[in-house]
């Protein structure tokens, strides 16, 4: 008796659908132009929508500051707590933006097949597919990015896609790799007109980034993260059209849980921050920023990352910059703005006066490695419910900054 | 099939207490989650299960006279403790997680058109012995697609009320609402040895044949559900 | 005839007679459908060549070659054999 062997298949449509989007051919390319559009979108869209929040919200505290007559507790509601809150609400742009490509993607059935053309090359490191579009999205900003990461159900992997992400050359880490660049290398063609000596630095910086996060990747898949490995397993739902209320919804979800969660964090640690840079006060009024607690807290690290080619105003920029990465170009300015020394001279000036060109490139190395920002420490936290996950992240990372920047200096330094 | 060793009786038929907090559980892409909103209506709160990484939805659902509390478990395939999700799963309906209240109902949710499949999730939670409704969702799925299903028979089988119901549309919808206001505990039935996966998904592909369960016919299949 | 299941080629089908993994792991997979006894067929392969992509119970699920590698399985020829004892 010859049995033919027929398990029920999947609709016929659905197949068709699935010739063309997984074919040897079309499938990378239409991966190709969706995974574009994602990072397109966040960048051209988000990027956007969040800097005009912030010019909005900044002018709406300054409207509203003349009302505040004290000159502490202006500072207190403006600079501290209305600071704060338009941090952690800044980023609701870029999330929800990444969240509704995301949900689009996932409702429609076409992200379990990005993830499957993605996955040959992403288990090479040791991670799963459907972790290509959450890191990709972290070239934007590591904390939409570290929430999508929960499309990835197995634990483990989705443990090492969040540990990575920091790496990924965040846009809030430009600022100030511009400002050193064009202050420390001089612009010389490289390749003719096509490519610069700046624009190789930052190419390089990028290139940095990545390869600490597959270097990670591989440490962490081998060992820590390894001792019970679940198999592979991605079901391919069928293709359906997303509906607007389920993608709404989860939009309005995923805003909400992170204003609420990660957003007390984040304002309680830009209070602090507010704290150190506002005490102590002379005669009821905020100190200037070199007489403040966290200069003498610069002061107080600087034997320490010296050796980094650093000097104590990089150090307060070190400190404020906790808060967020692109904190540190307006910290030094105000610090350099009033140093009789530099008051008159632009900050890249200031800069070429005081660091050494070693040291310039031992602060782009610790920007590109360091665990500087706050809101990623607290998402992380919200996403893996514990606080020892980005305690690690932030030790091993900011220990990584730190030796990769002694080195550079001192590689530099003896050269010169 | 000879290893159908576990039986469920019915409780004391005379104690149909008001029911206060009912906990909605279904495999992985049975829509469950649109089928959580529909009855919460962004009723909702998000948080954590202690400890863990496991997301609890819980809300709030309105009916005439009183209000229940709907605990959205993860998505799961069985009640085995091989996964989080599970573990978090089977804490829940036994009353034993912190913070959420212990569940006196169930809603089972399985997709109409992977019923054969999404059946094997029935056999260890109709053991649990809490009044459960099965609600088939996707039914218009099923229906574009000629698919069909004897409920009647299936709900003999499974010796719970079974509701063929599309949480898109809000077909059936009510079947939730007549349950919750008077849920019995399941009949005496047969069921496979709950804790063998092979064994449950073998009961579901008989369960499912004996109700005659059909998830398509050959001429419909021309374009995506909307 | 006898096969692994990575051996199946797109269009082919096959019944698992046996899922040579660890337990956890063989939980995982049969949640899914790949048990024995049950009928799978290899559906397509990624543009990449790995994973590939099977229909099982109606739904297709995709594993990579090192998973399919320890699933035993048996094509039509053979079963029609054992069912003849």
């Amino acid at each position: 008796m010859n049995r033919i062997i027929a398990p029920p298949l999947p609709p016929a449509w659905s197949r068709r659908l699935d010739d063309i989007l997984l074919h040897k051919v079309w499938g990378p390319l239409v991966f190709m132009m969706v995974v574009g559009s994602v990072f397109q979108t966040v960048f051209g869209l988000g990027q956007p929508l969040s800097n005009a929040l912030q010019d909005l919200l900044t002018a709406v505290g300054q409207r509203a500051a003349p009302f505040v007559a004290n000159g502490f507790l202006r500072s207190l509601l403006l600079d501290g707590i209305w600071k704060g809150v338009s941090s952690v609400l800044v980023f609701l742009p870029q999330i929800l933006v990444l969240f509704l490509f995301i949900g689009l993607l996932e409702d429609s059935g076409y992200l379990a097949r990005a993830a499957l053309i993605a996955d040959r090359t992403m288990s090479v490191v040791g991670l799963n597919g459907k972790a290509f579009i959450p890191l990709l999205s972290a070239y934007a900003c590591a904390v939409p990015a570290i929430m999508a990461s929960r499309t990835i159900e197995n634990k483990r992997d989705r443990l090492a896609t969040i540990l990575i992400a920091p790496f990924m050359t965040c846009s809030a880490r430009l600022p100030i790799y511009t400002l050193l660049i064009a202050a420390f290398i001089p612009e010389r063609p490289v390749v003719g007109v096509f490519l610069g000596s700046r624009a190789l630095a930052m190419l390089l910086l990028y290139v940095l980034g990545f390869a600490a996060a597959i270097g990670t990747a591989k440490v962490v898949k081998s060992s820590v993260l390894k001792s019970t490995p679940s198999p592979f397993v991605l079901e391919l739902p069928e293709y359906r059209w997303p509906t607007l209320r389920s993608v709404g919804l989860r939009l309005f979800d995923r805003g909400r849980v992170f204003v609420q969660q990660a957003g007390t964090v984040i304002l309680l640690v830009s209070l602090l921050v507010w704290g150190l840079t506002n005490l102590p006060l002379h005669q009821g009024q905020p100190p200037a920023l070199e007489d403040s607690v966290v200069a003498h807290l610069g002061h107080l690290i600087e034997p320490a990352i010296r050796p980094l080619g650093f000097n104590w105003k990089i150090g307060v920029g070190l400190l404020t910059s906790v808060v967020a990465r692109e904190v540190i170009v307006g910290t030094l300015g105000t610090l350099y703005g009033r140093d009789p020394q530099t008051r008159s001279v632009s900050l890249q000036a200031a800069l070429q006066h005081d660091l050494r060109f070693s040291g310039a490139m031992a602060l782009l190395v610790f920007f590109a490695f360091a665990m500087q920002c706050i809101s990623t420490l607290a998402v992380v936290r919200r996403e893996t419910n514990s606080w020892m996950w980005p305690a690690i992240q932030f030790a091993y990372m900011t220990g990584l900054a730190f030796l990769a920047a002694l080195f550079v200096n001192g590689i530099l330094s003896a050269m010169n | 099939m000879n290893q159908l060793s576990q039986t469920v009786s019915s409780s004391a038929t005379g104690s149909r207490q008001q029911i206060r907090a009912v906990a909605l559980i279904g495999p992985p892409n049975s829509g469950k989650t649109t089928l959580f909103n529909r009855l919460t209506n962004l009723r909702q709160k998000v948080g954590n299960y202690p400890g863990i990484t496991v997301e609890q939805h819980t809300g709030v659902m309105v009916l005439p006279g009183q209000e229940i509390t709907i605990v959205d478990l993860p998505g799961v395939y069985s009640l085995n403790p091989h996964s989080e999700d599970e573990r978090v799963a089977v804490s829940v309906l036994n009353g034993n997680m912190d913070g959420v209240p212990r569940p006196e109902a169930i809603l089972l949710v399985l997709d109409a058109t992977n019923l054969t499949r999404h059946l094997a999730l029935a056999a260890p939670v109709i053991a649990l012995g809490l009044p459960t409704l099965a609600l088939l969702n996707m039914g218009d799925l099923l229906a574009r697609r000629n698919g069909s299903i004897d409920a009647v028979k299936l709900a003999g089988d499974l010796g719970i009320p079974v509701a063929i119901v599309s949480a898109t549309t809000g077909t059936g919808m009510d079947a939730v609402g007549r349950f919750l206001q008077q849920a019995d505990s399941p009949a005496h039935t047969t069921l496979p040895i709950v804790q063998d996966v092979r064994e449950c998904r073998k009961w579901a592909a008989q369960v499912a044949s004996e109700s005659d369960y059909r998830p398509s016919a050959p001429s419909s299949m021309e374009s995506p559900a909307r | 005839m006898r096969i692994l299941l990575s051996e199946l080629e797109p269009g082919e089908a096959a019944v698992i007679d046996e899922v040579a993994l660890p337990e956890a792991e063989q939980q995982l997979l049969i949640r899914f459908g790949f048990f024995d006894g049950a009928e799978v067929r290899c559906s397509r392969r990624a543009p990449l060549g790995d994973p590939t992509v099977y229909s099982v119970d109606g739904s297709e699920v995709a594993l990579r070659a090192e998973t399919a590698c320890r699933i035993f399985a048996s094509t039509v020829e053979r079963r029609a054999c054992e069912q003849t004892r």
